[in-house]
């Protein structure tokens, strides 16, 4: 380069590469030519600070959303204490939770209509209890259904778009298409992807939704959020309180739930009841008088097996009586 | 700085939003230093201010220097992420971290210095050289990827940038004194 200048370097795109140290041709290039002129040692090292400083710099695009998200988020955070609040009251408590379902009700009724005309056949994929299903979609996407779930899915996909609908948790990875957005519909909210992998626990019945992402990166949005989630994080949906947490999660962990295995981090009588129930096909009725705070993996193991289990770590006898589980205190 | 620390205690929004748009480039650049990834620094930056104000009422009231507190906050919780996402650490054992509370004090006074000045710089550009130097040095697009985007020929792109560096640099003069001392 004759007579370089800061501007010259820095609008040369292999001088940038080479501060960036992407591409070692770039890179061996640029420590070369600065041996050799050594009279414009200074001159490259400010241009690549500047380079440097640029690159650690937000868009103003990118300081404007963050800040807009952050104040929707805070807004949630005022919400989220009311009903806190709130929950000393029952009756209260109550309420809150009514117009919750009936919201969550309003929100479902829309996405209905818009659900896939009426021409293209969709597909229902139901898993009994106790049971797996791999299924794979047209586009090449696979998905790991759990026990008692079901999957909508079109047999045509539309050209622009990917839509199915899920009732319960599943593992998907989704093949990747460019122009044509993945969007799963749960109760609550909709992912849309571009190509990945991620667990979904998604049961209308539960108190909380999860998305945990292992690949890429998804959107989560509904009628009042949106947000992004990158790999490593879980988005945790409490339906109860209404709130959600982006937090990280043990991805050999996840991974194992979608092959059978129940990992239960101080879980109450109902959380056990409902998974089991799932797994091994039983009935269970939740008790709000069964105290329990048990904390252990079940593998696979039978029934009775996980029984003793539960009966031997806890202060309750667990047996089952005409296919439904009791709990007994001792 | 420290009025308005109180003043979020207290819960108040106004301040908590001042500090947040006067910290909001300086902690990026910092975030940037650790993590290296622009998403994972805005994810941070926002869990960072997120748990601030959810914590607002059980914040400390008394500290001596509330800025230096949220950066090592922000930096915490980038090796919260990190950690998630299972990236290696050596990359984070090179950067000197374990330097005395006062040095980081000034580091971080210095950044804020360097940031000052080169947002101030940014802002007497135009508004197309702006979104050109961001397309190019913030995002690294080339200078075909940005005259497809911006439907303009490469030429033209180009020289808006030179442009747009010449401008920067007649700004910047005494800070590049500045930066130079801090990446040699």
């Amino acid at each position: 380069m004759d007579n370089p200048t800061l501007e010259k370097l820095i609008c040369d795109p292999s001088f940038v590469e080479y501060c960036l140290d992407r591409e070692s041709e770039n890179v061996t290039y640029w420590k070369t030519w600065i041996e050799e002129n050594p009279q414009y040692e200074d001159l490259a090292i400010a241009s690549k600070a500047l380079v440097l400083q640029l690159q650690a710099m937000p868009s103003e695009d990118e300081v404007a959303m963050a800040r807009r998200r952050l104040y929707q988020a805070i807004d949630e955070v005022k919400v989220n204490q009311q009903i806190l609040f709130r929950k000393w009251f029952p009756y209260a408590a109550a309420c809150v939770l009514l117009l919750g379902l009936s919201i969550f009700l309003f929100q479902q009724s829309p996405d209905m209509l818009q659900s896939p005309s009426p021409k293209v056949a969709v597909v229902k994929q139901y898993v009994p209890a106790g049971k797996y299903m791999n299924v794979q979609l047209t586009d090449g996407t696979k998905v790991r259904l759990g026990p008692t779930s079901t999957l909508d899915y079109p047999q045509q996909f539309a050209a622009s778009e990917r839509k199915v609908r899920l009732k319960g948790e599943a593992f998907f990875d989704v093949a990747h298409r460019k122009d044509q957005p993945f969007t799963i519909e749960t109760g609550e909210f909709q992912v849309k992807v571009l190509g990945t992998s991620f667990n979904i626990h998604a049961f209308e019945e539960d108190k909380v939704a999860k998305i945990a992402l292992f690949t890429g990166k998804v959107e989560i949005f509904n009628n009042s959020m949106r947000l992004i989630i990158l790999p490593g994080q879980a988005f945790v949906y409490d339906k109860v309180l209404d709130k959600y947490t982006v937090e990280s999660f043990d991805q050999g962990q996840e991974r194992e739930t979608m092959n059978g295995v129940l990992h239960f981090n101080h879980a109450t009588y109902s959380d056990i009841g409902q998974q089991l129930a799932r797994k091994y096909g039983i009935s269970f009725q939740a008790d709000a008088d069964v105290d329990l705070d048990f904390s252990g993996t079940i593998a696979h193991e039978n029934l009775d097996q996980v029984l003793d289990k539960l009966t031997l770590t806890t202060s309750y006898r667990f047996f089952l009586e005409s296919n439904t589980l009791i709990a007994h205190k001792k | 700085m420290k009025t308005h620390w109180v003043n979020i205690t207290k819960g108040d929004k106004e301040s908590f939003f001042i500090i947040y748009d006067t910290l909001y480039r300086s902690l990026f650049q910092y975030g940037m230093v650790i993590a290296k990834d622009r998403e994972v620094v805005k994810e941070a930056i926002h869990i960072l201010f997120y748990e601030l104000w959810e914590k607002h009422e059980r914040l400390p009231v008394d500290i001596s220097d509330p800025k230096y507190y949220l950066f090592v906050w922000l930096k915490r919780i980038i090796f919260r992420q990190l950690k998630a996402h299972e990236i290696c650490f050596e990359s984070l054992l090179e950067e000197p971290y374990e330097e005395s509370v006062e040095t980081q004090k000034i580091r971080i006074e210095e950044m804020m210095e360097r940031e000052r000045h080169i947002h101030a710089a940014m802002a007497r550009l135009t508004k197309k050289q702006r979104h050109y130097i961001e397309l190019k040095y913030f995002y690294n697009k080339s200078y075909h990827e940005i005259a497809i985007s911006e439907n303009a020929a490469v030429r033209t792109v180009y020289n808006v940038i030179y442009e747009a560096i010449k401008s920067l640099k007649s700004h910047l003069t005494v800070i590049l004194i500045l930066i130079l001392n801090y990446y040699k």
